[in-house]
This record gives structure tokens, sequence and C-alpha cells, in this order.
């Protein structure tokens, strides 16, 4: 029995809309990625700093001390570098999509604007991070002298599918953070334990048989060894979704459930945004 | 009125609840499921019924806590109300307090595309009215400047006007004349009139009684989430401040203004 209505004397209304959600998603990312960088080159080099720092940990202690690669993987740096990127990708994306929504409480309960902007804008710089950091494996491809492919376009729908599980997790993540603070901390700790159960340092083959399989269902895991298998070359036999699980429609589950998560996300997200503004 | 009435709220009741643990956790919430955290009710806004007509220039007043922002938010459809009606004809302003969207840590530059963006105009608005933007503010020196070494008058002064420039039916303002030095305030008065004079409505919350009561028409005093008072505004203010057991702070002023006391005399159109 409440109700609001506004009627509102413009020609298209939607039309619109829609332009105006555009302009604010484009504009707001593009000013938080000015920030992050503070307009400089040295901020770009920062961005680049922290797969770096891991990749040179990564690749020291396992490849010179521990060997674990060994002959499995045929061009570590670059298996290790391109596992890495994807995975900053996800984690950093997620983590500043959750705290979006309560860093600007400020702004939400000061102007009418529909809430879910501003996760998108934030996945959008948290997707503008992830080009710069993919130079750096662009570099390594360039130093190993790696040609460019036509099939390297499926990178394109690969990242996309990345992005859809990234949004959905990062929507429902942002709207629990306001209700409860102890979100933040699962996130963290989850993202500690994802490093090690996804094979972005050590081959899938390291992994038991059984566990393999299981593995293969995260589109997280889908998707880098995908990329992984297009850019640095994999035994599509033993290191792919399609080669452990038996047949590449299996691939419909990962993407399925990276399209679901979104479905959820979005979802949920609305649900709550009515209330979000008094929440934060 | 009803074919005329800009706003036209019914029984608009909202409450908060306010969780008696300081925070919620996932955890708390996952391990003991059918605790139920005591949540105690805040009634911030009890049937309140009002109407502003098209091109009216409304106040809303009242003490701290009394519920007018909560109002204002509803109005604008930031918060949604437990129940009530709201019904709003024409285009609204989207904020209702000046600088939102500012970010400090950005140049003027870059704060007056992102804050113009959030308010609705297009990049194109946006390079037209630059110029004017920064030369109503008298801030062009400071263009390429951090917001962060700007006064918190200089703030004001950009933000509004930035807000001058959206396009809008009506305004909902939030304590928005606060910090301006002198001149900017009597610029401040003079757009408001501008505003008025253009049919715009304006909804304007303050404890500056002295700007209520020289530039509305009608005066809603709220107490406690209620409405107490709806009337003219010398009328309204001084049961107000006779409550509050308060006097106008600066009685000795008030002459060298009397010229100016209501500035609608001399508007065409407005109340006699
Ligand atoms: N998001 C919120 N969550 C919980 N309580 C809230 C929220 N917003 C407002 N309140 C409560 O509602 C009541 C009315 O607050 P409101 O901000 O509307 O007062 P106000 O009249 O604007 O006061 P002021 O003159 O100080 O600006 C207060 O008791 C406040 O604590
Ligand atoms: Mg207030």
């Amino acid at each position: 029995m409440s109700s609001t209505a506004y009627s509102l004397a413009k020609p298209s209304p939607r039309a619109d809309r829609l332009g105006y959600c555009l302009r604010v998603i484009r504009t707001a990312a593009a000013m938080e990625f000015k920030l992050k960088y503070a307009g400089s080159a040295v901020g770009y080099v920062w961005s680049l700093a922290r797969p770096l720092a891991y990749f040179a940990v990564l690749w020291v202690v396992f490849e010179r001390f521990l060997r674990i690669p060994g002959p499995a993987v045929e061009n570590y740096p670059l298996y290790l570098l391109t596992g890495l990127v994807l995975y900053l990708f996800f984690i950093d994306a997620i983590s500043m999509t959750m705290m979006s929504i309560v860093a600007r409480g400020a702004l939400l309960r000061r102007m009418a604007l529909p809430p879910l902007l501003i996760p998108l804008s934030v996945s959008l710089t948290a997707a503008l991070t992830f080009c710069v950091n993919a130079v750096a494996v662009v570099v390594l491809l360039a130093v190993h002298r790696v040609r460019p492919e036509l099939d390297w376009l499926l990178l394109i729908p690969l990242v996309g599918e990345l992005l859809a599980f990234i949004l959905g997790i990062g929507l429902i993540a942002s709207a629990l953070y306001v209700r409860f603070r102890d979100v933040a901390q699962i996130w963290e700790l989850a993202s500690q334990l994802l490093i090690f159960a996804t094979p972005i340092m050590y081959p899938v083959t390291l992994l038991p048989p059984r566990v393999q399989e299981v593995v293969f269902l995260s589109p997280l895991v889908q998707v880098i060894q995908d990329v992984r298998l297009l850019i640095v070359g994999l035994n599509a036999e033993t290191e792919t979704l399609a080669g452990v699980l038996g047949s590449d429609a299996w691939r419909l589950v990962p993407v399925s459930i990276a399209l679901a998560t979104l479905v959820v996300g979005l979802v949920y997200f609305r649900r709550d945004a009515p209330r979000l503004a008094e929440r934060v | 009125m009803t074919s005329t009435s800009a706003i036209t709220a019914v029984d608009l009741s909202k409450a908060f609840s306010i969780p008696h643990e300081t925070r919620g956790t996932l955890r708390e919430h996952v391990l003991h499921p059918l605790r139920r955290t005591t949540h105690e009710r805040n009634q911030a806004l009890q049937e309140v019924s009002f109407e502003v007509g098209q091109g009216e220039f409304f106040g809303v007043i009242g003490p701290n806590g009394s519920g007018k922002s909560t109002l204002l938010r509803i109005l604008a459809g930031i918060y949604a109300q437990d129940s009530g009606t709201v019904d709003v004809r024409g285009r609204l302003s989207p904020f209702i307090e000046l600088g939102v969207g500012f970010n400090l840590e950005l140049t003027a530059r870059d704060n007056v595309v992102l804050t113009g963006t959030l308010l609705g105009l297009t990049r194109q608005q946006l390079d037209e009215k630059f110029d004017e933007i920064l030369a109503f503010a008298e801030l062009e020196r400071f263009i390429d400047q951090k917001l962060n070494n700007f006064s918190s008058g200089m703030l004001l002064r950009l933000a509004y006007s930035i807000a001058i420039q959206v396009p809008f039916d009506i305004l909902l303002l939030d304590e928005v004349l606060a910090v301006g030095d002198e001149s900017f305030q009597e610029k401040c008065y003079r757009t408001l009139i501008d505003i008025r004079h253009a049919g715009k409505t304006v909804v304007l919350v303050s404890h500056n009684l002295y700007a209520v009561a020289r530039l509305c028409e009608r005066v809603m005093l709220l107490r406690n989430g209620v409405v107490e008072a709806l009337g003219r505004p010398d009328e309204v203010i001084r049961a107000y401040r006779e409550q509050e057991g308060t006097e106008d702070p600066w009685p000795a002023a008030a002459p060298a203004f009397e010229e100016t006391k209501s500035v609608w005399e001399h508007v065409a159109g407005g109340p006699g």
C-alpha cells in the first residue's frame, strides 16, 4: 500500500535512461582509473608491480627450487604469468566491487542514483586494470616470439565469461557487505585459499583425477586453462576441460555456472537495491 | 489544487530499525539462524501528508532529527517509505545536497565532468556549459587544482554552479545555504528567485529561518516525524520559535533587511 509515482516529462525516458546509465558507468570508471594511477606513468608501473612480484617469487620458488612444473609445462614463465594475471583480475575485481556500495554510501544517500551503476562502473575499472596487467603477458609473448593467431579472438568470449562470473559474485558480495561486514574477511580468506586450489602455479595434472574433474567445473579454472591452451599451449588430452572430463560438451557446465551466477547476482542486488541507501 | 500540484504526499510513514548489536555479521547469521537480533523501531516519519503546488517555494523546518532529510530522500526515491504514497509530477532534480559526487582527490575540472554526468548532463552539454559553470562559481583560476585544496565555501560555489545547470522541474534542497560567503549566498538567492520565475517548484529544508522566511511561500514544521504546522512562513516560524524558546538571534539586524523581507513582493504572481 505504498507507492511512488513519477511522471516524467521527457520525450523517451527509457532511451534517455539507458544513455544516462552508460554515461555514468563510463565516466565514473574512467575517473576511478585516473585516480588509481594519479595520471602518471609511475602509476601504471605500480599496477604491474603486484602481478610481477607474485610472478617473480613463484617462478623462483617453483621452477628453480622445487622444480614442480617439470617437463609437464613447456613454457613455465608464460604459463604462470597468464594464470596469475587472470587470478588477480578475479580477486581484485571482486574485492573492489564488494566494497563499492559501502564506499559510496554518502553518494547513495544524497542522490537518486540507480545503485547498480556503482558496482558496474567499479567492475569496469577493474577490467581496465586487467587490460594494463595483460600488457605484461603480451611482452612475455613477444619475448618468446609467439605469433598471434586467429583463434586468439576466442579470448574475448573467455574474458567475457570470467567478467560475468566476477560481476555475479561481486553484486552479491557488495549487497551482503552492506549488512555483514565480515563478508570482507571471508572473501580475503577465500582468495588466499583459491590461489592454491586453482592450478595457477602448478599444472592441473598434479591434482588427483577426481579432484581435477571437480576443479574444472569452476569457471575460473576453465577460463584460465582455455586461455593457456590458446596462447601458451597445453597438452589438450590431460590439461583442458575437454580432455579431463571426456567431452567438449562439459564446457557448458562452467559457462552456465558463470552466467547463472550473474543472473542470481543481478536478481539479488535488485531485490536489495531500494534499501541499500538507508543501510550503508 | 490537485490538478496543479507538483508533489502530493499522502500518509507517508517511515521507521528505521536500530539493531542492538553494533553490526550484524554473516557468521552470527549462519551460526544462529534462529536467534533474532532485537530491533528497536525508530519512527522517523508518521503519516505525513502535504501537497506542493506547481511553481511553489515550499519550506520544511524542524529540530534536528525530526525527519526532514528522511522526507526529502523519500520524495527523491532514495529511501523507500514503509507506507503512504508519493506522486511527483515533473522532472526531479537528482540530488538533494550540493557537492554529491565530488571526489576530493580529483581536480575541479574532472569533478565538473563527473558530477555533471551524475546529475544527467551529456558530454556535449558539459562542453557547452563548462565555462559558464566556472564563471558563475568564480573559480576559473583553480580549475586544475585538486578539490582537496578548496575551502568549504569554494566547494559549495562549484557544487551550486553545476547543480543549477541540471534540467529539472522540481528542486529538492537539503541545507544548501550553509557555508557560502554573503556575496555568494546573495547570488544563490537570486538564482533561486530566477528558478521560481521560470515556474519551477522548490522544496527547501533549512535551519536558516531567515532564508526560509525570505524565500518560501508556505512552510511545514516537522517534529518527531509528525507535521505540526503548515502554513504562512511568519506564522509557522513564530510558532516554532515559541516552542523552542528561541528568538531571532539577530533581531537588531532585521530592520536593515526590511525591504527584502519577502522576495516575492517583487515577483509577479507571488503571494501578497
Ligand atoms: N539510514 C538511517 N538509518 C537509521 N536511522 C536513520 C537513518 N536516516 C535517518 N535516521 C533516523 O531518522 C530520524 C530522522 O533523521 P533525519 O536525518 O531525517 O533528521 P533531520 O530532520 O534531517 O535532522 P537535521 O536537522 O539534523 O538534519 C533520526 O532519528 C535519525 O537517527
Ligand atoms: Mg537533515
